[in-house]
């Protein structure tokens, strides 16, 4: 039974975690923009150095930062061996063979890209690592809220996503529990060719679709029982407050976003 | 089959910060022919405990990259001939054996009709190349109706979905036992429903206890329905099998029942209040037996 | 002034469906009342007409003598709370305070209030403990009491239960029905519990029976319950201890018909003294 209302949130109290959703968000965006505006080893080098800070701030145990990791490491690999043999340099190639061949600029780009991509990886991880998805889903309505002015539903979209996290465990129950029952009655899920296998969820799909239907039903009672009349005239029981950490967080994400820019124009790209 | 479990443990989400651990060093052993009971507070361990019987968890022992660790007992699992502690054990084969009524089976239903929701189970269950005939099927799917009370005329063509609550679990059990397992397990098989309701599922599982089904075990938090109905029961609590007797003998020791949180049958809480009057009725917490037992008493005083 | 009022309330659901015939039906102001009927019988349609959620067909439901209607939908949703069946299905947030608060932030309470309400509703249900935990780590029990005070935060004057503890163990159906109670004789709340359980019922103050969309009848629990013959042409099975208490009449001894174990204890040690 995994609680996926929480996702990957790993539950302890550190500095990282009780920063403002709607700045990590923010902060995450910039660390986005900043990987790739630094075309240096020494700009991202800084980033680098910025998130391992980050990093030892959360608590959260390196083991579980490296195996968000691993579920990339394919594309990393991909990516990498792709551009290793694919970028043309100028020069002399160190090694050739066929239409492949090496290049010094095609190590150092590979590198970069690895690093670049560990980097996007292990932050978005991050987030996700220190803040609820309750916090995250605050934050991004809070940080939406000036698209109303356009008419975007925000509220909806916000309550939608609430209530998505909060099904999603008792459905993920549910399945397990369905699924259970079919194989009780002598259900194959793991063998024979793919059509059979697609068809073999049909007696899963059908009663999970029917439950996630009642439950609506049910819910939808609820909401307006409890006096449900949409976003208009409601008030909001919790307010994302900023606070000093976040003030120190937010100059960090400054100076890094700065200095990456610094860098890029005194530095020049790697090659 | 005989059901013999022993030092059975099992921990839920072993590796994450919210681990449980739902059974702990369980054994227990469920005669041929019983219809044997569980008892026990939510979350005490017997859910997952049933869920072991027809193999949904497995021992770990038989699965694949399995390392004994040293100085501990090592689990036993055996219903019949199946030894579920051996990873070539065919767990199929053991699952058609050994039937499992889930909680509130209603909600696995999928079928366009009755009659193949019901057939589901024999399709699935049928060696290969060994499909019983369509005149087999019916005639099996017709007779898990009867048995359960619904009318095959009635109700085989229609949708599972317009049939009333009872009924619908009513068709849930018969695609369980329509093909026929020797032991058949019912997690809460009256929970939600009426009275009424509650009445003619138990009465259903007792016309299939014997011919049909030749050991039943039930889930329940009900205790009237553990004292009416089972030969012997079990109470679990906090992964711990911590009773396990007759009804009678159980129901008899209150105060050990009251320290774990659980109520007494009718008939049983009836007993104790006439032995604190002076007057020991010896019955088998049944109503029938003790109306017997009472009257018996009258005739013989008189 | 009655709590809730239907006056020749017909409702059905399409051609030929399930239908509410000429419900005539009062709850006065702090009585506690419970409902019964088979499944099917319409007891959980009453729940969602008395505060809106379906409409009748014809006749008219006041709630504190005030019509229900498009214009006094909400100010009626305010004061009639509906907690239903299944605790999983209630819960709009994650997290126990925000779905406390959900109702209260609904109808525009001031964001201090809504502090309040929650310390309020959670105290009433003894679940303050709980404020900051996840609703789905909460047991059935933990998880009905939130949506208990979740309606709670909208401070109504009516509780109806929907066969709130029909999902429940018994130990998470006594702590529903401890809170229950304590709402109606410490806060005076008026309490409509519908429910199949014959225990649960014996606490109210009234009972009705339901049946094929009408009421066909009502009393104190105990009326209603030792009448027997009447309750099993409505589908309704007996207690079992009236069961019993017939069992052992027919059986030539003469127990008054009772639904306390004690008190019919006290009778059978009675006849059998005697009877020696």
């Amino acid at each position: 039974m995994k609680d996926v209302s929480f996702g990957q949130y790993y539950p302890i109290d550190s500095y990282v975690h009780r920063l403002d959703p709607r700045l990590k968000l923010l902060f995450l965006i910039v660390y986005i923009v900043c990987i790739f505006l630094a075309n240096n080893f020494a700009a991202l080098g800084v980033c680098a150095a910025v998130l391992i800070v980050t990093v030892i701030f959360s608590r959260v145990p390196i083991g579980k930062v490296f195996r968000a990791v691993r579920g990339v490491i394919v594309l990393i690999m991909i990516t990498a061996v792709l551009n290793l043999f694919f970028y043309t340099g100028e020069g002399e190639p160190l090694w050739e063979w066929g239409i492949l061949a090496i290049y010094r600029e095609g190590i150092f780009f590979s590198v970069f890209l690895i690093l670049r991509i560990l980097l996007l990886v292990v932050c978005s991880s991050l987030l996700t690592y220190t803040t609820t998805p309750v916090a995250l889903t605050d934050g991004i309505e809070s940080l939406l809220t000036p698209l109303k002015w356009i008419k975007f539903p925000v509220h909806e979209l916000a309550l939608i996503m609430s209530i998505a996290l909060r099904m999603i465990p008792a459905l993920t129950e549910e399945t397990e529990r369905i699924k259970n029952a079919q194989k009780a009655r002598g259900a194959d899920f793991e063998s024979g060719n793919p059509v059979k296998r697609i068809k073999a969820f049909i007696p899963i799909l059908i009663p999970l679709l029917l439950s996630a239907l009642r439950r609506a039903d049910e819910l939808g009672d609820a909401m307006d029982s409890r006096c449900y009349m949409g976003g208009k005239k409601r008030t909001k029981y919790k307010k994302l407050r900023f606070s000093w950490r976040d003030l120190i967080a937010a100059s960090v994400g400054a100076a890094l976003l700065a200095g990456v820019i610094v860098m890029r124009i005194f530095l020049g790209g790697i090659l | 089959m005989r059901i013999v479990a022993e030092h059975l443990s099992y921990t839920y989400d072993a590796s994450s910060p919210f681990a449980a651990r739902a059974l702990d060093d369980v054994s227990l052993t469920i005669e041929e022919g019983e219809f044997f009971g569980i008892l026990g507070h939510t979350g005490s361990g017997k859910s997952t405990f049933v869920q072991h019987l027809n193999g949904l968890i497995r021992l770990p022992s038989s699965q694949k990259r399995y390392r004994p660790k040293k100085g501990q007992a090592l689990p036993v699992l055996r219903v019949g001939e199946f030894d579920l502690a051996d990873k070539k054990t065919d767990f199929k084969a053991l699952r058609k054996r050994v039937g499992m009524v889930f909680q509130y089976p209603e909600y696995q239903l999928f079928a366009e009709t009755v009659r193949d929701d019901v057939a589901f189970g024999l399709k699935n269950f049928a060696e290969k190349g060994k499909m019983p005939t369509e005149e087999a099927r019916t005639e099996a799917v017709k007779s898990a109706l009867e048995i359960v009370g619904l009318d095959y005329g009635e109700v085989a063509d229609q949708s599972p979905f317009d049939l009333s609550g009872g009924q619908k679990r009513r068709v849930a059990i018969a695609g369980v036992i329509v093909t026929r397992p020797e032991v058949l397990i019912l997690d809460e098989p009256a929970a939600g429903l009426d009275p009424l309701g509650k009445k003619e599922i138990m009465e259903l599982l007792h016309r299939i206890h014997g011919d049909w089904c030749k050991t039943i075990v039930i889930v329940s938090h009900d205790m009237d329905e553990i004292a009416e109905n089972c030969t012997r029961a079990a109470v679990f609590s906090e992964g711990k099998v911590v009773m396990c007797a007759t009804p009678k003998e159980i129901f008899s020791d209150e105060a050990r029942l009251s320290a774990l949180g659980l109520d007494l049958p009718l008939v049983a809480k009836l007993c104790h209040a006439l032995r604190a009057r002076g007057i020991s009725i010896d019955c088998d917490d049944k109503t029938e037996d003790f109306v017997r037992a009472v009257l018996s008493l009258k005739e013989g005083g008189a | 002034m009655h709590a809730i009022e239907f006056r020749d309330v017909d409702f059905s659901y399409g051609e030929g469906g399930f239908r509410i015939s000429k419900l005539n039906l009062d709850v006065e102001e702090g009585e506690f009342v419970a409902i019964l009927g088979h499944n099917g019988s319409g007891k959980s349609t009453f729940a969602r007409l008395a505060n809106g959620i379906l409409v009748p067909d014809r006749g008219t439901i006041r709630i504190f003598g005030v019509p229900l209607s498009d214009k006094t939908l909400y100010e009626i949703r305010k004061q009639v709370g509906v907690v239903f069946q299944n605790p999983d299905n209630q819960t709009v947030a994650s997290i126990v305070e925000d779905d406390v608060a959900f109702g209260a932030e609904n109808i525009g309470t001031p964001r201090e209030e809504i502090g309040r309400r929650i310390d309020f509703a959670l105290g009433a249900v003894g679940m303050q403990a709980y404020r900051h935990a996840t609703v789905q780590r909460l047991s059935g029990g933990q998880k009905q009491r939130v949506a208990v005070a979740g309606v709670l935060a909208l401070k109504p004057r009516v509780m109806i239960l929907d066969e709130s503890t029909a999902m429940l163990d018994p130990r998470g159906r006594k702590e529903i029905m401890d809170v229950v109670l304590r709402l109606n004789r410490e806060e005076k709340m008026t309490v409509v519990l519908i429910t199949h359980f014959v225990e649960e019922a014996m606490q109210a103050d009234r009972a009705f029976v339901m049946n094929r969309g009408e009421l066909v009848m009502q009393g104190t629990p105990r009326e209603i319950f030792s009448d027997g013959e009447r309750l099993l042409t409505f589908n309704l099975a007996l207690p079992r201890i009236s069961v019993i208490c017939q069992a052992l009449n027919e059986g030539g001894m003469s127990v008054t018909d009772t639904l306390d174990f004690n008190i019919l204890a006290d009778e059978i040690a009675k006849e059998l003294v005697c009877g020696s």
